[in-house]
């Protein structure tokens, strides 16, 4: 085969080329520690890569979503275990007093130290997290504190002199707590009013006895009740109205389960509940709502007024039906803590998924990636040795000719 | 024998001086043109003289036979079917360069895999809905989201103008290409010009002796020819080439044709046709092929009235991009309801068709709806609290439609339709800039890899048969001097021999 210059210096050249080529592609994989800098370096790899960064991507919003989270269910935590501590001082200011060897001097110090603290548990129900009042339901900044009161005056006898206060009661987003109650069955808060029908003119009907005659509203004593004209005052047709408690919605956020959308009753889209998480609390539900059988209530803010007004009213059977009540409260309480610590309890799980996946993710992004430091090394020092032994052989074999040789 | 001529051998002996010393200059000058790129070596081709004597009748040939040698011509050693199949290979060589250079510069524009694009503006739009379902609808997050959106109109913007660029670029490009190949053609013309009138008679191998550095010349320009666009040839008796490409005679003699260049039946589109037929150029391989798909491609969805074709070009992924838009903004604007007026805890329905807020609009002023003309919504971008819906459930802090919005992010869980592709926007994002995009180039990587490898197969084999060698002019360059060492002995003898005949014969004692 006939061997020309202009072969040998192709050759030459083209080797001289790929050396160098491979030489500084490997200097760059060092030095950018990544395996490839374009996508279409290798396309298999670059595709795969993009799914891991995504999911670390997702990964990262999860957690965020989960920390917010753990810091509500821990602030409530934390708020309800005082509201519970509270209790238990007031469970034994209770017990004092009923001991008769209290003077009422005693029992006014008590009340005004429950009075007190009152004030704080009311504090605790309206608590906040990151800005946000953390037992407000789906309420937000529009809604405002979740928990407010109204002043009535009551009558309470003291030595047979009746002697009228001031006492608060609780407001629940602008709904008397007293007069809510709690569904045995789907344990939600619904408010139950009795309403007066109403006729064609919005005037009330009057109800009507078997005879067809008006129903008269009498006292005790089997006398017609007057109204502020000297009037009989007549029974009116009523009915139960169910109304919706304001913000009582489930607020969800993301936390990796699977966020899937579903359609709800009304037909609306709606998030999926089994497939995120609930971050909000209904503080009707945590502290309860309306009243038992002897009139007492079952929110702990009012419950503590009717501990008041029994104490300033001297009432030992009123303080009794109140002793009798504080373990419903607690029950109250304690399931709200239950709910809240199960709640905490998945997301700390979830939490723990989430940390071993990112984990887990950034190996194989190191694997997809990232260069193995001591192969490509190795590599690297071959390439250069190529490339070295390519210059030496070309500056040995180029420049000899026969001319080189002719005398 | 019959009579010879007294002073034939002085003939046969200045013929070989001249012939040794033509040798030693054309060997002279291969040596000077090693370096000369598309020299072929020349040779200088002797025969022996015979002088025709069918005509004498009495004389033998053996008394005229020694006349020695002649030149016939210098000739050039070519290998035409090395040329033509190096010249079909710089063909496919052009073409797939050019396809994967043009796709290198389409994947720089959309690259994400450093920096991210349009990966993290999604990411950080996420993070920001994520913010609103958290905090309601309150001033910062709302604010937020607004930024969000508004940063990720502006990658859009971006891309698409990145894009359009290439697209500017390589038309520049081709246009170059254009010229440089028209001036080719009028060059091989001029050369085949320049040919014709200095041909002369047959060599050994049944071609001609011509002016070999003219023949060089002209190969050179038909090699670059070559990679612009298929060529045959064919030459002529005359001497002169006829070249044909895309099947249609270029340079015919003196004569040649040449490309035009012009806009395209509609926006972004470019006609390339012959000046003589004013027929679109038809290219079966070459550079020039490989520019007009990349600017022309339009996909599948390409019109050739509009004059697309059906390539994945440049205009391919630019409408992958305005898809992307476009879906964007449809499902982003399908998800915030507009409150009914008349009762403030519906919906708006007008003809049974729900209402949503618009929250992304497209600029009037460009052309289409598409990523270039992707903005918010100027209500919104006035007022970030217009992604209230206002409608009040459970008093006007609903955050339901928010919270439904996340979806569109999952990749597992979103189903996002477009068109040709369903899933999350990074799923569309990835597999149009990495799969699609890189599957292309890797696999026009390839064949450019395996055509140039093949082209270089048979450029040695033709520097092997074409080249110099130094080697072996120094050998030839031996032999000749060692021939004319000879033949001025030869000569010496001659001379000493008619010496002794004309001085020293017929004249006794002297």
């Amino acid at each position: 085969m006939r061997i020309t210059n202009g072969y040998q210096m192709l050759t030459h050249l083209k080797n001289m080329n790929n050396a160098l080529t491979n030489l500084t592609n490997s200097n760059n994989k060092m030095s950018s520690q990544r395996r490839f800098d374009k996508a279409w370096e290798n396309v298999a790899d670059a595709t795969r890569a993009f799914r891991v960064r995504k999911q670390l991507s997702s990964d990262s919003f999860y957690m965020t979503n989960i920390r917010d989270v753990q810091g509500r269910l821990d602030t409530a935590d934390e708020n309800i275990q005082t509201v519970n501590t509270i209790l238990r001082t007031v469970d034994e200011r209770v017990v004092q007093a009923l001991n008769d060897t209290l003077a009422p001097s005693d029992r006014e110090k008590i009340a005004t130290e429950i009075e007190g603290l009152q004030k704080e548990v009311l504090a605790i129900c309206n608590a906040k997290y990151a800005d946000k009042y953390l037992f407000s339901g789906s309420g937000g900044k529009t809604a405002g504190a979740p928990f407010t009161t109204y002043e009535q005056e009551v009558t309470v006898n003291q030595d047979g002199v009746d002697v009228k206060y001031s006492r608060s009661f609780l407001l629940y987003h602008g709904m008397d707590v007293n007069s809510l109650s709690k569904n045995e069955t789907t344990g939600e808060i619904e408010a139950r009013q009795t309403v007066n029908v109403l006729d064609r003119n919005g005037n009330p009907i009057r109800a009507k006895d078997a005879n067809g005659n008006d129903i008269p509203i009498l006292d005790g004593s089997g006398d017609p009740v007057l109204d502020g004209d000297g009037n009989p005052t007549y029974k009116f047709v009523t009915v139960d109205s169910g109304k919706e408690i304001p913000y009582d919605k489930t607020n969800y956020v993301n936390i990796g389960l699977g966020y899937t959308v579903t359609t709800d009753a009304n037909n609306n889209q709606v998030i999926n509940p089994e497939s995120a998480i609930p971050y909000t609390f209904s503080g009707a539900k945590m502290f309860g709502v309306g009243t038992n059988s002897d009139g007492v209530s079952n929110n702990v803010f009012n419950f503590m007024g009717d501990v008041v007004q029994a104490l300033k009213g001297n009432n030992s059977n009123r303080l009794d039906e109140c002793l009798d009540q504080i373990p419903s409260i607690s029950d109250t309480l304690l399931v709200g803590l239950t709910e809240i610590g199960s709640r905490s309890n998945f997301v700390e799980d979830m939490n723990n998924i989430i940390t071993t996946d990112v984990q887990l993710m950034q190996e194989t992004q190191n694997k997809l990636e990232g260069i193995d430091i001591a192969e490509e090394a190795i590599q690297n020092k071959n390439f250069e040795m190529a490339w070295m032994v390519t210059l030496q052989l070309g500056a040995k074999t180029l420049p000899s000719s026969l001319f080189d040789f002719m005398r | 024998m019959g009579l010879r001529p007294t002073f034939m051998g002085f003939e046969t002996a200045s013929r070989g001086l001249t012939i040794n010393q033509k040798a030693q200059d054309v060997i002279a000058g291969n040596v000077a043109n090693l370096g000369v790129y598309g020299y072929t070596r020349q040779r200088v081709d002797q025969m022996s003289m015979s002088i025709n004597n069918r005509n004498t009748r009495y004389a033998l040939h053996s008394a005229l036979a020694g006349q020695g040698a002649t030149i016939s011509g210098v000739s050039q050693i070519r290998n035409t079917f090395l040329d033509k199949r190096y010249r079909e290979e710089t063909s496919d060589v052009g073409y797939y360069d050019m396809l994967t250079g043009t796709l290198e510069d389409v994947y720089n524009a959309v690259d994400e895999v450093q920096p991210e694009q349009l990966n993290s503006a999604l990411s950080k739009l996420r993070d920001a809905w994520g913010e609103v379902v958290k905090q309601k609808g309150d001033e910062v997050s709302c604010s937020g989201v607004l930024a969000a959106s508004r940063a990720m109109t502006q990658v859009l913007q971006q891309l698409d103008a990145k894009l359009a660029n290439v697209w500017d670029q390589q038309k520049y490009n081709l246009n170059i290409n254009v010229e440089t190949m028209n001036t080719a053609l009028s060059q091989v013309a001029e050369l085949n010009s320049a040919i014709k009138k200095e041909y002369s008679a047959l060599d050994y191998t049944g071609g001609y002796y011509g002016p070999n550095e003219l023949l060089d010349q002209r190969n050179v320009l038909l090699d670059q020819l070559s990679s612009y666009g298929d060529m045959r040839f064919e030459t002529q008796s005359d001497g002169t080439v006829k070249v044909f490409m895309g099947g249609h005679t270029v340079v015919d003699g003196e004569s040649y044709d040449q490309l035009n260049l012009q806009d395209g039946a509609s926006d972004e589109t470019v006609k390339l046709f012959w000046n003589s037929t004013g027929k679109n150029v038809n290219f079966t391989s070459g550079a020039l092929k490989a520019s007009v798909e990349m600017l022309n491609g339009k996909g599948i969805d390409g019109k050739s009235d509009k004059g697309e074709t059906f390539d994945n070009g440049i205009k391919y992924y630019r409408e992958k991009m305005d898809v992307l838009a476009r879906t964007f903004a449809d499902t982003f604007n399908k998800s915030i309801a507009i409150c009914d007026p008349n009762d403030s805890k519906k919906q708006l329905v007008i003809n049974g068709v729900p209402q949503y807020k618009t929250l992304f609009t497209f600029d009037a002023s460009t052309t289409g709806r598409g990523a270039g003309s992707i903005r918010v919504n100027p209500d919104w971008a006035s007022d970030s609290s217009y992604v209230r819906d206002g409608i009040v459930r459970d008093g006007d802090e609903d955050v339901s439609s928010f919270e439904l919005i996340d979806t569109y992010f999952d990749d597992k869980e979103a189903k996002l339709d477009f068109g040709e592709f369903t899933g999350s926007f990074t799923g569309y994002v990835t597999f149009y800039t990495t799969t699609l995009l890189g599957t292309q180039k890797t696999d026009a990587d390839a064949r450019l890899k395996a055509s140039a490898s093949v082209q270089e197969t048979v450029e040695k084999q033709i520097l092997n048969v074409s080249g110099v060698s130094v080697n072996e002019e120094a050998a030839d360059s031996m032999r000749y001097q060692k021939a004319y060492d000879a033949m001025s002995r030869v000569m010496t003898v001659l001379d000493d021999l008619l010496d002794k005949l004309i001085n020293g014969t017929g004249r006794a004692g002297l």
